[in-house]
């Protein structure tokens, strides 16, 4: 109802709030940053280093919204863009959410019209370098790689690059850290022989592990082991440094408005997946209206987080 | 503090630089005069990232210097660049149109490189809003201020901190420079390299101002040489003999008694000398309490002024009389003063008599020098009975 009507929500649960006072105090700061964001504040801004003239991150996370404990669900799409400007990575206002046998259209659209807006915007010359930087939850297909190059094409920019980086946190790998004794030093440890966050393997030129978040980033010592993120970029792409690709994914874990501390995952994906979670959840409520956060003003701040 | 360690405080160092975003490295090097070298780094715009901060750097260098025609050309095309683009959107994190730095570094470029209309209207509508989101009580909403003047030299700027005045408006007052001055005083232990840089700025153009000065002027020879040059300069003082301007009668300057002279000597002192004092009494001698004339406590000099109104040697014997009595009661060692210059008007303009009236009074112990400036010629009118009473010479 408050969403509807333009107003941020912030939610959380009593027993959150029955926490003690030391404990109460890290919830709250969250509560107040998030908050912050909501009300239309930017709490800080991701320094980008431009080897280009413009490049724009584009997330696509999902979430599966299922009324059944036995499966067969309904996965949903959401889509965040990132530009870098001035110096800074810039969220878009741009976010769209749809179910998954549309996606690759709302892609290709969603990234259309943030391409046409940040240009106007910034006065972008034809002749500009431009990066285009897919992180997505399921490996691209060579057909959406092509629609979407399709598309952009249409757009009349002369020097465009593409890297499709499927962000995999499924996979065989397990990296082990030998040094690690667990943190703290006292017991109960957390992350015994976990990666630190931070570590990177490239396993080619096509394949990097990095960790997001490692031992020190555990809450509990029941967590388990920390794992490895697997980054696979694809080989339509047209721009292949993974060290530069892993290394922006690994600073977007740290540009979070939604905590604190860095995310398990890149704010790209994270926020796809929060947008999808959030209006898959939304679309249960009697009366509710996509439109309220596609179109209308609530849908400029980041209200998912 | 010596002069010498606040400099070497009010400096940045390669390490200071290197952390620093281009833009506010190029704004402290275009202050910092020693570090104005630094800007040549700046000045070229090539490669992809032409980002405003870049643009912003490069205007501060082109602003200090003149470089070629390539260098000029990459930054009207990013000036170009910059006009294009759309600012303060709704939704959007403001960075250029709030950055105080990098607009006056804009604004500075643009000037150096030959504004075009449509880029001076455009650059100061831009400082206008920003001006008007901008906490309009700081140093950063002083230099919007600044660049608002430099895009618009009609627009009268007035900044909160006297030092962005100082450093970077050239027809800063007197009045202002000292108040840069003395802001730059207590601001100097800040490590910010911003303020270090307004300060720096401060301390080198107040520098630069004080070497302007003649050095001999604040020691006893330039005092001396200072009434010595008295006699030239009378010859602007004002006494006319025919109505200069219609409808204001001609006015004439009489000089017709020792406060009179008293009067031009400290007019002529007093912006040189700071520490200049007139009429004050000295310690008391037995039952006499001395006053002197004009005094300097920091070159220990006291300045003795004599109306010679009668001609001849009778005259010159009373003069010497009165000289001799003041120089016994001025110099003792109760007062902090231990040279006496005399300066003497001679109405009668007895010249003969100059030679000798020197040398005895310079052959008192603690006399320094002996001034005698004859009444001009100039003003004559007064000998010639046809000089108008006062009350005439103001209706």
């Amino acid at each position: 109802m408050l969403l509807k009507n333009h107003v941020a929500v912030q939610n959380f649960r009593l027993e959150t709030m029955r926490q003690d006072p030391g404990s109460l105090v890290f919830t709250m700061n969250q509560i107040s940053l998030a908050s912050y964001a909501k009300l239309g504040g930017r709490p800080w801004l991701l320094g980008a280093e431009q080897t280009v003239a413009h490049e724009l991150v584009i997330g696509v996370g999902s979430h599966v919204a299922s009324n059944s404990r036995l499966g067969g669900g309904t996965r949903h799409v959401g889509i965040t863009t990132v530009f870098s400007s001035d110096g800074g990575y810039h969220l878009s206002e741009r976010t769209n959410v749809v179910p998954f046998d549309e996606y690759s259209a709302a892609l290709a659209d969603t990234l259309k019209a943030t391409i046409i807006r940040v240009r106007d915007e910034d006065n972008w010359k034809s002749t500009d370098r431009v990066r285009l930087i897919f992180h997505m939850f399921k490996p691209a297909k060579d057909m959406e790689a092509e629609a979407i190059k399709a598309a952009v094409e249409r757009l009349e920019l002369d020097n465009v690059t593409y890297a499709f980086l499927h962000i995999a946190p499924s996979h065989p790998f397990v990296i082990l850290d030998r040094n690690q004794k667990g943190q703290p030093r006292h017991a109960p440890r957390k992350g015994i022989l976990g990666p630190t966050r931070g570590v990177h393997l490239k396993l080619g030129n096509y394949e990097s592990l990095v960790v997001f978040a490692g031992a020190s980033e555990l809450k509990r010592e029941t967590d388990g082991l920390p794992r490895a993120c697997l980054l696979k970029l694809h080989r339509n792409s047209t721009f292949r440094d993974m060290t530069y690709l892993t290394r922006q994914a690994f600073d977007f874990t740290a540009h979070s408005w939604r905590i604190m501390s860095p995310e398990r995952f890149p704010i790209t994906i994270k926020y796809s997946d929060l947008i999808a979670q959030r209006l898959t959840g939304l679309k249960q409520v009697p009366g509710w209206d996509d439109d309220a956060v596609r179109f209308r003003e609530i849908g400029r701040t980041p209200w998912f987080l | 503090m010596k002069i010498g360690d606040l400099a070497r405080c009010l400096a940045l160092d390669a390490n200071d630089y290197e952390g620093l975003p281009v833009h506010v490295a190029a704004f402290c090097s275009y202050l910092i005069q020693q570090d104005n070298e630094r800007l040549d780094a700046h000045s070229s715009l090539r490669g992809d990232d032409q980002s405003y901060q870049k643009v912003a750097a490069a205007g501060y260098a082109l602003a200090k210097r003149s470089f070629d025609d390539p260098v000029v050309g990459s930054f009207k095309a990013a000036l170009e660049h910059l006009a294009g683009r759309t600012y303060f959107v709704e939704g959007r994190v403001p960075r250029f149109e709030i950055d105080s730095i990098a607009l006056l570094g804009v604004a500075l470029g643009a000037k150096a490189t030959g504004i075009s209309p449509a880029h001076g209207v455009w650059l100061h509508e831009l400082l206008q809003r920003t001006s008007r989101m901008l906490e309009p009580r700081d140093w950063q909403s002083d230099l919007v201020a600044i660049a608002k003047g430099v895009v618009d030299p009609n627009c009268r700027t007035s900044t909160k901190d006297p030092r962005v005045a100082v450093a970077f408006v050239k027809t800063a007052t007197p009045g202002e420079v000292q108040s840069g001055w003395s802001e730059m005083i207590t601001r100097v232990g800040e490590d910010e390299p911003v303020q270090i840089a307004l300060n720096r700025a401060v301390f080198d153009r107040c520098a630069a101002a004080l070497a302007a000065l003649p050095i001999a002027e604040s020691d006893i020879a330039g005092l001396i040489a200072s009434l010595e040059g008295l006699a030239q300069s009378m010859s602007h003082w004002t006494y006319e003999t025919h109505t200069r301007v219609k409808r204001v009668p001609m006015e004439q300057w009489e000089i017709r008694h020792e406060y009179h002279v008293q009067n031009l000597l400290w007019t002529v002192l007093r912006p040189v000398y700071a520490d200049l004092v007139d009429e004050e009494f000295l310690p008391k001698v037995g039952h006499k309490a001395p006053r002197y004339d004009l005094g300097v406590p920091s070159l220990e000099t006291i300045i003795e002024v004599k109306f010679m109104r009668r001609a001849g040697p009778a005259a010159c014997r009373e003069i010497t009389e009165e000289v001799a009595a003041d120089c016994s009661l001025y110099l003792t060692p109760s007062t902090r003063y231990s040279t006496l210059i005399i300066f003497i008007w001679d109405e009668c303009r007895q010249t003969e008599e100059y030679q000798t009236l020197k040398a005895g009074l310079e052959g008192l112990e603690g006399i320094k020098k002996v001034i005698i400036l004859p009444r001009p010629s100039r003003m004559e009118v007064r000998r010639a009975g046809s000089r108008p009473n006062s009350g005439d010479s103001k209706g």
